[in-house]
C-alpha cells in the first residue's frame, strides 16, 4: 500500500484509462459510422457497450422493468435509423444515446403518469422513493400541484440522479469509491486519500476522469440544461 | 489565468464539493443547495467548513500557498471570463445532481434486465425488422375475439374461483402458443420477452383470482363490434387486471387508456400494455376510487399523447 498524501507520478493503470477512455470515444465514433452503412454487427457491439447502462438509468425513472426494455430497444432503433445524424464533435457516443433514451423515457412517463386533475393526490413526506416510483410507474399521482416544487423540476431532478446513479453503477470501483467518499461522506481530498491508502494525485486523478464522464453524460443527454434551467429559476 | 488553466481548476474544485459553492459564493453567487431525486433539500455545503480548505485563507506552508495563488488567479479570471463562469455553473449543476443522487439510498441498486441476452435478441431483432416492416397493411383497431376464453367468461363459464384460475395458465399457453407456430427464428427472442410478460402476469390473475370476493367482469366492444374482453377485481388488496386479445397495436403516438367513471369524472387509471396478441394492465385501482367502487363504469379507450381518451373500445360494470 502506498503512503497516503504522497505526491508522485500517478500509476501505470491510470495511464492505461485514460488512454482507453480516449480510444472508447474514437472507437464509438467508428462503431457509428459502420452502423450507418448498415453493419448489424457494430449495432451489436455499440448494444454491448452502451445498453447496459441506459438500461439502468431508465429503470429507475420509470420503475418499470419491461418499460424500461422498451426505452432500450427503441434507443437502439432510433441508432440504427439514425446513425447517420450522429455528429461526434458534438459529444459522445453514450451522450448522444442517453439523449435519446432520456426522450423515450419522458414519453413513457408522461403516458404512465397521466392523471385526473381532481383527484387527491398528496405525496406525504415519509413516503419513500420505491413508494413514489411504483405509483408513477403505475400511472397514479405522485402529488397535488399544491407543494412548491414543479413537476417539470422534479422530473430533471429524478433524471439527472437517474443517469448518475447508473453510470456509478457501471462505474470502475476505482473511480466510483474516490467520488462516492468525496460526494457522500464529504471527504476532501487528502482525507480520501489516508482513507484508501491512495497517493492524493491518484485520487485526483481518479475523481477527475469519473467527474468529467459523468458531466459529459449529464450535459450531452440535456440533463445539465434542465437542471441548470431549475438552478437559474431558483435564483 | 488561461481558459484551459482555469478549467483544470474548476475540475479541481468539483472534486471538492463544497470548494465550489465557496468559489461560487465569493464571486457573488447565491449558495445553491442539492436535492434529492424527490425533490427534498439536502444540506449541500452545511458541512463546507469541516476539513475543505477555504480559497481565500493566507496558506501556512509552500504548496498551500500555491494554492491559494491559484485560487486567487482563478477568481480574477472568473471575474472577467463569462464563459468559465457558465463552466463554474455546469460543475455546480454536476455535483448538485451527484449529491441528490447519494442523498438518499438507491432503489435500484443491481438495475439489470431480467434476461440480458434476451432483451439484446430481442433489440437486434426490431432492427432487422425495422427494414422490412414498411410494407405490411394496416390492421384494424379492433377486431373479432380470437379465442374462446373471454367469451366463456362472458357466459359465465368461469364462476367458479378454482376454473377461473385457469385463466393464468391460459394466458401463458396462448401466448406462448402463437410464438411457437411463428417459430421463425427473429421471434424466439421475443417469444422469451413475451414468456417473462405473460408469466408475470399470470401470477397477478392467480394472485388476484384466490382473493375472497374476486370479481370476474366482462368488457363488451361497442355494439357494432364483438369484441370483448374480461376484467379481474381483487376487492381486498384493490388490484385490477384487464385482459383483451380483441385490440390491434395502436398507431404510433396512441395508446389505450383504462379508465373507470365516478361523480361524472372519467378518471385513467393505466394503459394497456401489448404481448403478442394480448393486450393487458394491472394495477391498483382503490387509491383511484372514493368508497365501495362496485358498479362503477370500467373502460378502455384509444388516447392519443397528451390528450382525452376517445370513445371506448371495450366497457363494463366493476
Amino acid at each position: 500500500m502506498e503512503p497516503a498524501g504522497n505526491e508522485r507520478t500517478p500509476p501505470r493503470v491510470d495511464e492505461v484509462a485514460s488512454r482507453v477512455d480516449d480510444e472508447r470515444v474514437q472507437f464509438d465514433r467508428e462503431l457509428v459510422a459502420r452502423i450507418a452503412n448498415g453493419d448489424e454487427r457494430a449495432l451489436g457491439v455499440a448494444y454491448d457497450r452502451h445498453a447496459a447502462v441506459l438500461y439502468a438509468a431508465s429503470v429507475r425513472m420509470l420503475a418499470d422493468p419491461l418499460a424500461a426494455e422498451e426505452v432500450v430497444q427503441d434507443t437502439f432503433l432510433a441508432l440504427w435509423s439514425h446513425a447517420g445524424s450522429f455528429d461526434g464533435a458534438q459529444g459522445s457516443l453514450a451522450a448522444w444515446l442517453f439523449a435519446i433514451a432520456r426522450n423515450r423515457t419522458l414519453d413513457h412517463l408522461r403516458r404512465a403518469s397521466r392523471r385526473p386533475r381532481t383527484e387527491p393526490t398528496t405525496a406525504r413526506e415519509d413516503e419513500t422513493d420505491d413508494l413514489l416510483e411504483t405509483r408513477l410507474a403505475s400511472g397514479m399521482p405522485v402529488g397535488d400541484g399544491s407543494t412548491a416544487t414543479d413537476p417539470a423540476e422534479t422530473v430533471s431532478r429524478r433524471w439527472a440522479a437517474a443517469v448518475v446513479r447508473a453510470v456509478l453503477q457501471t462505474m470502475p470501483p476505482l473511480e466510483r469509491a474516490p467520488l462516492e467518499l468525496a460526494y457522500d461522506a464529504g471527504l476532501t481530498q487528502q482525507e480520501v486519500a489516508v482513507r484508501l491508502g491512495w497517493p492524493v494525485g491518484t485520487v485526483k486523478t481518479r475523481t477527475r476522469r469519473g467527474l468529467l464522464r459523468l458531466r459529459e453524460l449529464l450535459e450531452g443527454s440535456g440533463a445539465l440544461d434542465d437542471l441548470l434551467e431549475v438552478q437559474r429559476g431558483a435564483r | 489565468m488561461e481558459h484551459a488553466d482555469a478549467r483544470e481548476r474548476l475540475v479541481g474544485a468539483a472534486a471538492d464539493p463544497s470548494a465550489l459553492d465557496r468559489l461560487a459564493a465569493l464571486l457573488g453567487s447565491p449558495a445553491t443547495t442539492a436535492d434529492t431525486a424527490d425533490g427534498r433539500a439536502v444540506t449541500a455545503g452545511a458541512d463546507a467548513s469541516a476539513g475543505v480548505p477555504d480559497p481565500s485563507a493566507p496558506a501556512a506552508d509552500a504548496p498551500e500557498a500555491a494554492d491559494a495563488r491559484a485560487d486567487s488567479d482563478l477568481r480574477a479570471h472568473l471575474e472577467t471570463c463569462a464563459a468559465c463562469r457558465a463552466d463554474l455553473e455546469g460543475w455546480r449543476a454536476t455535483a448538485a445532481a451527484i449529491r441528490g443522487a447519494l442523498a438518499s439510498p438507491d432503489p435500484r441498486p443491481d438495475a439489470v434486465p431480467a434476461d440480458p441476452a434476451a432483451l439484446r435478441a430481442v433489440t437486434l431483432a426490431r432492427v432487422r425488422e425495422s427494414g422490412v416492416r414498411t410494407d405490411l397493411p394496416a390492421r384494424p383497431l379492433v377486431t373479432g375475439i380470437r379465442s374462446g376464453w373471454a367469451s366463456r367468461l362472458r357466459r359465465g363459464a368461469f364462476s367458479n374461483p378454482l376454473r377461473l384460475a385457469g385463466v393464468a395458465a391460459a394466458v401463458v399457453a396462448l401466448v406462448l402458443g402463437t410464438a411457437v407456430i411463428r417459430d421463425l427464428s427473429a421471434e424466439r427472442d421475443r417469444a422469451q420477452q413475451t414468456a417473462r410478460a405473460a408469466a408475470s402476469l399470470a401470477a397477478t390473475v392467480d394472485q388476484v383470482l384466490q382473493e375472497p370476493g374476486a370479481r370476474v367482469v366482462t368488457l363488451h366492444g361497442p355494439a357494432s363490434s364483438s369484441a370483448s374482453g374480461v376484467l379481474l377485481w381483487g376487492p381486498s388488496s384493490g388490484q385490477v387486471v384487464v385482459m383483451t386479445q380483441a385490440l390491434a397495436p395502436p398507431p404510433a403516438g396512441s395508446s389505450y387508456d383504462c379508465w373507470f367513471e365516478q361523480a361524472g369524472r372519467r378518471v385513467v387509471v393505466g394503459r394497456m400494455t401489448f404481448s403478442g396478441d394480448l393486450a393487458y394492465w394491472a394495477g391498483p385501482l382503490d387509491a383511484w376510487t372514493s368508497g365501495d367502487p362496485s358498479g362503477l363504469p370500467f373502460g378502455v379507450s384509444l388516447a392519443t399523447a397528451g390528450g382525452s381518451p376517445g370513445a371506448p373500445m371495450l366497457v363494463g360494470r366493476l
